[in-house]
């Protein structure tokens, strides 16, 4: 196509800075017949290949260099690269336009470049409005959709040069159009991808606000459970006392009168045997709640757990406390203080072996402080992780935004507990 | 208030006047939440004689009212009770009838609350099982106060 002689016509325009780099955009020709409509009907087209010619006839380098830039643009398959003429009809095609637009050179060259756009697009007139701009401003940028042989569309990023001549004699345009959908696609799955990472992490914060409020509630459950724990204790405890250990009490004064009226020997039997009753059920009243808590505060309550630990145990209880005397504080918090110290005794009597045990109760305006050691054989490090008992301290300790410290005293174990009074006094009623 | 207050010190004039005649049974108040218990300490009180039990009470707010009514020689206490305890009871009642003897009758008998009872005004604590010893103390109070 190219190569063959041009009529005289256009012979004229020749010399111009385009025509190197264009004249290396031309394709080889479909079919003759195309190449003749070429040839008569495409001005620049004709005005580069005479130059080529030209210059290939001359046999000079920069006709072989032409020609293999000629074959570097034919064989580019990344970008379709063409040429229109000035009414927007395809010139040329390289092997990139095969790819992307779906048509064979010979099926496309001659037809009008709108075939590359979607019919509303071409209803609208854009692409005449494109080649517009491109000649009024010498280069013409768009991205959008543009349709394929079969009718797919993709996504495409279109630039289009207006081509003149020395004299500014619009000859032409060249296409170049680069198919985005792969891009797109990325940027489609990318914004996917984002958008699902958003989800996630904010499922994640939901689930996450979700474990907090659970763990606020199973706190706000296992405080419960601590305080209906006590108030069932302190109910069977007080029936067990009131109740039951006062019928035992009328029982011991009457078999007590019976005796005195008889021999004072015959109902010493009968008498013990009550005694005995009456001390183990106000024992095992005074083990799940002990009366004196509410009535009389702490101190009494402990004075009254000490003795009968001493008796029990044989386990000498030294006790301080400060200040004196010491002052009623809120139901749960001498609850916990005597729980704590009850808890800690139990485990000095059991596993300790020590024979003292000392206490030191400190009350100050912001806190109070529990010590309580013992100069035994000292805490394994098993037995302070694991100790049902413990944790049942630090829980009740937990609740009063209390510490809990256990550690080796050498000799001993020295358990700790640290309250502050504001917060309790403020939050725990009576 | 004031009112009992006023009766109360009028026959408090009374009591002191007639001081005790030999033959009158000294009049006991007896304080205890458990009826049962009541009932056997009153048997044992009024098998001693010479002593009866003038009036009874469930709580330390019932025993206040009563003896003011009875003005009895002594009461006896209960020191673990509803509504008001006995120590608070003695409290009160040292206040207000001074030279009413109280003793506190209790299950807990440990040296702090020996030492609160008496801090509240009372001349002898007794632990509850101990019927003899509780009719000893009462001997004792009513020969000092002879």
């Amino acid at each position: 196509l190219i190569r063959k002689p041009l009529p005289d016509g256009f012979r004229k325009g020749k010399k111009q800075k385009v025509s190197a780099k264009v004249a290396v955009l031309l394709p080889l020709p479909p079919t003759a017949e195309l190449e003749a409509q070429v040839m008569n009907e495409h001005q620049p087209l004709a005005l580069m290949s005479q130059e080529t010619e030209a210059r290939q006839q001359a046999g000079t380098q920069a006709g072989q260099s032409d020609e293999i830039f000629r074959l570097l643009v034919e064989s580019v398959k990344d970008y379709a690269i063409f040429l229109l003429d000035v009414e927007g009809k395809v010139l040329t095609w390289n092997q990139g336009a095969e790819r992307i637009k779906g048509y064979r050179a010979h099926e496309i060259i001659g037809r009008h470049f709108s075939q590359f756009y979607p019919p509303e697009a071409v209803e609208s007139k854009w692409p005449d409005r494109e080649l517009e701009i491109a000649k009024k401003e010498g280069r013409f940028t768009d991205e959008g959709l543009r349709v394929r042989k079969d009718g797919t569309t993709f996504w495409a990023h279109v630039v289009i040069t207006a081509l003149r001549d020395a004299q500014g004699v619009l000859k032409g345009f060249s296409k170049v159009t680069r198919d985005l959908t792969e891009r797109q696609e990325l940027e489609e799955r990318t914004r996917k991808l984002n958008k699902e990472l958003r989800n996630r992490v904010n499922q994640l914060q939901e689930t996450q606000r979700q474990v907090e409020l659970r763990t606020l509630e199973l706190q706000k459950l296992s405080s419960d459970l601590m305080r209906v724990q006590d108030d069932e204790r302190r109910k069977i405890s007080r029936t067990l006392h009131d109740e039951l250990g006062q019928e035992l009490t009328s029982l011991k004064i009457e078999l007590d009168l019976q005796n005195s009226a008889l021999d004072g020997k015959r109902l010493v039997p009968a008498i013990e045997a009550a005694q005995r009753s009456l001390s183990k059920v106000r024992n095992l009243s005074y083990l799940l709640h002990p009366p004196l808590l509410e009535e009389s505060g702490l101190l009494p309550a402990l004075h009254w757990y000490f003795d009968g630990l001493e008796k029990r145990s044989e386990l000498h209880v030294n006790f301080d406390y400060k200040p004196l005397p010491f002052p009623r504080l809120p139901r749960d918090l001498e609850t916990t203080v005597f729980r704590i110290i009850q808890e800690a005794l139990t485990n000095v009597y059991r596993h300790s072996g020590s024979e003292d045990a000392r206490i030191d109760l400190n009350q100050t305006a912001d806190r109070l402080t529990i010590r309580i050691r013992d100069f035994g054989k000292g805490i394994s490090s098993t037995a302070s992780a694991a100790g049902v008992g413990i944790s049942g301290m630090k829980e009740r300790l937990r609740q009063l935004n209390g510490e809990f410290k256990i550690s080796r005293a050498e000799p001993g174990t020295m358990v700790e507990a640290n309250i502050p009074l504001i917060d309790t006094l403020t939050e725990v009623s009576f | 208030m004031t009112e009992i207050l006023h009766v109360q010190s009028l026959q408090d004039g009374f009591g002191e006047s007639f001081s005790q005649p030999f033959n009158v049974p000294r009049c006991i108040l007896l304080v205890d939440d458990s009826a049962s218990v009541l009932e056997s300490l009153k048997r044992a009180l009024e098998g001693v004689a010479g002593w009866r039990v003038g009036g009874e009470a469930l709580n330390g707010r019932e025993a206040i009212a009563e003896a003011a009514a009875l003005q009895p020689d002594l009461a006896i206490l209960d020191f673990s009770m509803p509504v008001m305890n006995g120590q608070d009871a003695a409290r009160e009642l040292s206040s207000t009838m001074a030279r009413l003897p109280l003793v506190i009758f209790t299950t807990f008998h440990t040296p702090e609350i020996k030492r609160q009872a008496i801090s509240s005004g009372c001349s002898r604590v007794v632990a509850k099982t101990q019927i003899s010893e509780l009719i000893a103390a009462v001997h004792q109070i009513f020969d000092n106060v002879a």
